[in-house]
């Protein structure tokens, strides 16, 4: 697959660096580095020679962060050229990156936080929402081989196993398929899989015709917090992209694991 | 290091035995059983079979064997008044000390003898944390040590250590000790981290980068999380239901300002695992 990371000089791309160098090591990742220097209004410098040496200091500037930042963490994985760096608006640039590009997937570090406000502005945003690929959130670090495909009611299991299976049927990832039920009680509990409904069991039908081993079936109670910390050592939740707020999406906003938003 | 175990005769005592035997072995520690009894004239015989029943413990879990020599109940010596005491040494010291009077000043007295790394204490369950006959008294041993304090209120293994790290300032000790507290445990670590509204600093964001790579090397998988500072109580409270909850709170940690002594009280009071407070 041809991903795309963006990276910047911080905690979380310094996660998300190692995140993918992870993956490359457990699938066939062509892996890109992309950077984005975002001058603030204040900083716009005027056209010709002028405006251009200006960008010129900015890309440079970006070049040496982003080298700074593979330089520290010292990853194993190559990377297929070297970081493309670019001065603009990030949403924008890295768009127009994926389009013209043509990625199978694009990648990037989000610390988790406590707030589901911050998840959600990061899922409704331009660049999650017209992303022509599917998107990474990297929150963690794991060890994990085994990807959790999240299910609820309404979602569109096709989409999410068709994109799961494009990304990762060559690779050293199986899953697990986790429904979720909302339920407000004291501990976590595990109901029976046939309170999942026919969508538990087409599920599973199609990983396995596609060749990805499923290694079981649950079907999780709880409340979201509850649900996101019982994910928190999956390799990445593989789940549809929240288009409102709701308690599905809390779980994705709670869970420490990274999320594949197809 | 140095750990002191405080028990008295009671049942929460024995539970925290096991804990208390395997950190000790993973650490390579110094041990003192500490037992705790209101007489200050003999040494209570109810008392002694219950610090005979812990060292038994101790040793039937030591799996260095030879890192401790046993000792013997016969041997106690009264070193002060009201203060007996047995050691013994192999490779680390081992040693019983028994002291009669007021629970929190002889707890204290001995931290301060001995130099104390680390006190642990068991208390009740339910609502409240208390030693029978001492109200709150692991409350006040937390708040008042000048060390470490481990408030065990549940002797189930943790699945997560949630650390509240004070970045800027974390002590190697203090990552050491999680770092023991993840492999006793065979837990999970996640590393929670403050932020204000404006974001988390660069400094700050550099120390959490650090910390994750120390656990990283040492192959300990550890999560990442930042919490708004204004919302740190009510998310410290929750996490007591996640696991056990540590707190760096050294003299110049941020949360010793945000977390008044009242708090400390009100959370291990509150907590329905463990806390450790990291000084």
């Amino acid at each position: 697959m041809k991903a795309l990371l963006y990276l910047n000089e911080d905690l979380a791309s310094s996660i998300a660096i190692r995140y993918a160098d992870y993956l490359c090591s457990a699938a066939d990742v062509q892996l890109h580095i992309i950077h984005i220097e975002e001058p603030d209004s204040r900083q716009q410098a005027g056209t010709g020679w002028v405006r251009r040496t200006w960008e010129s200091g900015m890309q440079e500037t970006g070049a040496q962060a982003v080298k700074r930042i593979i330089r520290t963490e010292n990853v194993k994985c190559h990377f297929a050229g070297p970081p493309k760096i670019i001065v603009g608006d990030k949403e924008f640039e890295t768009l127009r990156e994926l389009r013209m590009g043509g990625f199978d997937l694009y990648m990037e570090g989000h610390i988790d936080t406590s707030s589901t406000d911050d998840f959600y502005r990061i899922v409704s945003s331009k660049l999650y929402s017209q992303a022509p690929c599917p998107t990474l959130m990297i929150k963690n670090l794991t060890v994990s081989k085994t990807a959790a495909i999240f299910l609820a009611n309404a979602v569109d299991y096709q989409r999410l196993v068709t994109r799961f299976q494009d990304l990762f049927h060559n690779s050293k990832f199986d899953a697990d398929i986790i429904y979720f039920k909302s339920s407000e009680q004291s501990e976590l509990s595990f109901m029976d899989v046939s309170e999942g409904g026919s969508i538990l069991k087409e599920t599973e039908k199609l990983l396995k015709n596609a060749g990805i081993a499923v290694n079981k079936t649950s079907v999780l109670c709880g409340t979201p917090e509850q649900a996101g910390d019982f994910l928190r050592n999956y390799a990445f939740v593989a789940a549809n992209l929240p288009v409102r707020k709701s308690l599905r999406a809390e779980v994705l906003a709670h869970t420490p694991a990274s999320v594949l938003f197809c | 290091m140095r750990i002191i175990a405080a028990v008295d005769t009671k049942s929460y005592s024995d539970e925290i035995m096991d804990y208390v035997a395997r950190l000790a072995a993973n650490t390579w520690s110094d041990l003192t059983l500490l037992g705790i009894q209101s007489g200050n004239t003999k040494v209570e015989e109810n008392l002694i079979q219950a610090i005979v029943r812990y060292r038994n413990t101790i040793f039937e879990h030591e799996e260095d064997a030879g890192l401790y020599a046993p000792v013997s109940m016969t041997e106690l010596k009264e070193t002060a008044k009201g203060r007996w005491e047995v050691s013994s040494r192999a490779r680390k010291e081992f040693s019983v000390v028994i002291r009669g009077g007021d629970a929190r000043k002889e707890i204290l007295a001995e931290v301060a003898e001995r130099n104390a790394d680390l006190v642990i204490l068991g208390c009740t369950k339910g609502i409240d944390c208390i030693w029978e006959g001492e109200a709150y008294l692991p409350q006040k041993i937390a708040r008042d040590a000048p060390c470490s304090v481990l408030v065990i209120k549940s002797a189930r293994k943790p699945d997560q250590i949630v650390a509240f790290l004070d970045q800027t300032n974390v002590s190697q000790e203090s990552l050491e000790m999680i770092n023991q507290m993840v492999t006793v445990n065979n837990a999970g670590l996640k590393i929670v981290g403050l932020k204000t509204p404006k974001g988390v600093k660069g400094d700050v964001e550099k120390k959490m980068v650090e910390i994750l790579k120390y656990y990283n090397e040492r192959e300990i998988g550890a999560w990442i999380k930042l919490v708004d500072s204004e919302n740190l109580e009510e998310y410290v409270a929750q996490s007591t239901r996640e696991g056990m909850v540590a707190l760096w709170m050294g003299k110049e940690s941020i949360l010793s300002k945000i977390f008044s002594r009242g708090l400390i009280e009100k959370l291990i009071s509150n907590t329905q695992s463990s806390v450790l407070l990291l000084r």
